[in-house]
This record gives structure tokens, sequence and C-alpha cells, in this order.
């Protein structure tokens, strides 16, 4: 085997991928080279950097969010699997509610001078097994919007939301669902009611999600409206924010 | 029935907790941006999990897992109307003309390698486009066979290997601009055949 044969077969060697009868011809090729063996060995350590460069750890709260789900899939099966349907339950699937807030995207926080990043969410109840079509639309029909984006949560449940985008220099606003489940509430001094259905814009009562985005906002006509955002934002910033949002809503 | 549901699913998360770093790194890659990357990363577990009962024992857990990422990744983007783009096939002569292009020596090895950042590598992962980035990191960090890779984005297994070799290659061209960037000196390679 001659130099460029070799090289032509660099990379499926370096990958296992090599038949063993040319492997066994590049492996002598590379005892008698000095310089395709510099080469190959070269390009083993930068594969090997790169793998290095971008090895991470998956954080923690997605971990949760997912392991949560999954026993959330688990107990739906099982649930399904040796479901009796009765009138109460079927009518405690038909109830629905409407929560309202928005994600708005840390990224175009920062960078969107106005943030009009209001809309309002329908969920339906889990074990009501809609179509997505279905689910599309009643989420017209609750929330009064042609555009309508609604997805799958791990308990089988839809959530559908409003589409809309920021208007602060072009900057996309991404509104995203609360994933029941997925939220730590966390308690500050002075409140005795649970903040997920008594916040009030003002007072400081902040929701901590698990994956370390707080939530303010407030309830309003069995509504929640507020703004989502990353750690990076102060949360005495958040509430001034989602205070201006309640004015100007 | 419910013991059934939950000894499949402590095998699931068995085999699942190991490779979420792994698969997460590379949605991060693939989507560029950290809240699509957990997204398309849950969207691929639930998917996996759903078909668990299809997944055949003692085959490439971590590799299958890979596969519905890609899958979903690619199916996300074209809805998106942003396919992957076709890249030309490479000949045997420009590989083998490439490969002696663009190698480090030993020397310059050894001085690029300590200034080298794990920034750097990504940067130079985000910057090339879908179809050489997407094989790239499955190879690093997917464990996927030629063959799995070719399955998962639906291309001959000699396009895969082409996308490798030129991914990779483009990959070393920016470490070694970076490198140029700071300053540090790298003679034109010469060229090595015997």
């Amino acid at each position: 085997m001659r130099c460029p044969e070799a090289r032509s077969f660099l990379h499926p060697f370096l990958d296992g991928e090599l038949e063993v009868d040319t492997n066994v011809n590049v492996l002598r090729h590379l005892d008698l080279c000095a310089s395709c063996r510099e080469r190959f060995e070269d390009e083993r350590r930068l594969l090997a950097r790169v793998k290095t460069g971008l090895a991470e750890p998956c954080p923690e709260p997605l971990k949760m969010r997912i392991f949560d789900a999954l026993a959330a899939e688990e107990r739906a099966a099982s649930r399904g699997a040796g479901r009796i349907i009765t009138w109460p339950r079927l009518a405690a699937a038909a109830a629905v509610f409407v929560v309202a807030f928005a994600w708005v995207d840390p990224i175009c926080l920062r960078g969107c001078p106005t943030v009009r990043a209001l809309t309002r969410e329908h969920h339906s109840a889990a074990g009501e097994q809609l179509s997505e079509s279905e689910a599309v639309e009643r989420a017209r029909e609750v929330l009064g919007r042609d555009r309508v984006v609604c997805e799958r949560m791990g308990d089988g449940s839809w959530c559908c939301r409003e589409a809309r985008s920021c208007d602060g220099g072009g900057c996309v606003v991404r509104f995203s669902c609360k994933k029941r489940g997925t939220i730590s509430f966390v308690k500050l001094p002075g409140s005795d009611v649970h903040p997920w259905l008594s916040y009030r814009a003002g007072e400081g009562l902040i929701v901590t999600r698990q994956d370390g985005c707080r939530f303010a906002g407030w309830r309003e006509n069995d509504c929640l409206y507020g703004l989502v955002a990353d750690e990076s934002l102060p949360p005495e910033q958040l509430v001034a924010l989602a205070s201006r949002l309640r004015v100007e809503k | 029935m419910a013991a059934d549901a939950r000894a499949s699913r402590r095998e699931f998360e068995t085999l699942l907790e190991p490779i979420l770093g792994p698969l997460h790194a590379t949605a991060v890659r693939l989507a560029r941006n950290r809240t699509d990357a957990e997204d398309l990363v849950q969207e691929a577990v639930m998917k996996a999990w759903k078909s668990f009962a299809t997944f055949e024992r003692g085959t490439n857990f971590k590799a299958w897992c890979f596969r519905i990422l890609t899958n979903t990744f690619i199916s996300g983007k074209r809805s998106d109307k942003r396919t992957i783009k076709a890249a030309p096939l490479l000949e045997g002569s420009d590989v083998a003309d490439d490969l002696s292009q663009e190698s480090f020596s030993a020397d310059e090895w050894n001085r690029i390698y300590p200034s080298l950042v794990d920034d750097d590598v990504k940067r130079a992962l985000d910057e090339l486009p879908d179809e050489f980035r997407v094989p790239v990191l499955l190879s690093s960090l997917g464990d996927l066979s030629y063959k799995e890779m070719a399955s998962a984005l639906e291309v001959p297994i000699g396009t895969i290997m082409s996308r490798i070799f030129r991914g990779r290659e483009r990959l070393r061209a920016a470490l070694k601009d970076y490198a140029r960037e700071r300053g540090i000196v790298l003679a034109p390679t010469p060229g090595r055949e015997s």
C-alpha cells in the first residue's frame, strides 16, 4: 500500500470502519511510513480534542424534567391499561382551564426594547385524549385566536397558545407552555397563599421553575399572566417588567 | 401490568442516564441554541421511550437514541423548510490531496493544543454547514457507525464518508486559523507523500 491509498483510509481507519484485511494493510503501511504515521496520529489527537471539547453534562433540571415526563407517561399507560370510564371521570376530564403567561426568550428580553409578550394559553385536561386538530380547534374557540400552536404535554394533555412575536426591533419572543409537573414553587416570606394562584405583580412573589427560570405574573379572571426569564435577569427587574406589562395590558 | 410498566421504565432510565450528557451535548451543537436543544433532547427521549418495546435488547442503545435524536432534529428542520443541503461527493484523489495540505506537524500541534479552548472547538463546529456538522457530531459523540449515520440521514455511506472527511478538515482549518489569530506562527505544511 502506498501513501495516497493509506491516507484515503484515514477516517474509516480511525472510526473502526475498515474491513480486517484493509485494516491490516494500513497498519503495515504505518509501521513503515513515518510521515503517514504522524498524519494518522495527528488526526487521532484532533478527534480526541474535539470529543473532549464538545463534552458537557446534561443539566440537572433537564434530567429531572425528562424523568418526570417518563414517570407521567408510565402512570398514564398504567391507568390506560385498566381504565374504567365513569361519568364523573369523563366530566372531570372535560373540565378545562385556561392559564396565560408568556415565555420571553432571555436573549430577546435583553435585546428587546419593548417587551410585549402577553399571551394566553389553554390546557386541555389530561386523559381527554384529544387529537392535535381537536386541541387546536378548541383552543381557537377558547382563546379567540386563529393562530394557535399546540404542544403535547408529558401527561398526554395539550397546551395551546396564541402564536405571537415580539415587535421590538425584529427579535423573536418564544412562547412556551407551562409544563405541569416541572415547576417548583418558592414561597417568599409573608405569603400565605400559593403563589401560582395568588401572585400579584409588585408584591415580590416569584416562582422559580426547576429549570432555573423564574416566573413573575399575576392572576386575573381565571387567567395567569406574566413573564418567564432565566436567572440572568434579576428578580426585581423581572417583577418590574411584569408590572409594566400589567399596566400596558 | 403496572409493575411491568415500572420495570420497563426503570430499564429505560438505567440505559438512558449515562448517555444523557452526550445526547444533550450533541443537541446543543445541532440546534446551536440551548433552549431548542433541551426541547430536542426531551422530544427524542420521549419518542425513544414510546418505541422502547421495539428496541432490540443487546444492540447499541446509545446509537439507537442518537438515531432518534438525529431524525427528530432533521424532521424539525424539514418542517422549518430548511432542509440539509446535499454536499457534493468528494473523489478519492481530492481526499488524498486535501489530507496532505491541512495536517499539523507534531511541533505545530504541540503549539496549537495548549492554546485551544473548548469554545474554539464548539465555535469551529458551529460554523460548519449542517451537512458536515451532523456527521462529524454523530461520529464524535454518538458512536454511530457509518451505516447507522447513512440510515439516519438517508444518504449513501460514501456520502457520509465524504462529509466526515470534509467536515473534519474544515474543523482543522478553523482551529488552525484560531491559533493564528492568537499569534501562533504556523509554517505551511510541507507535502509529505512518499
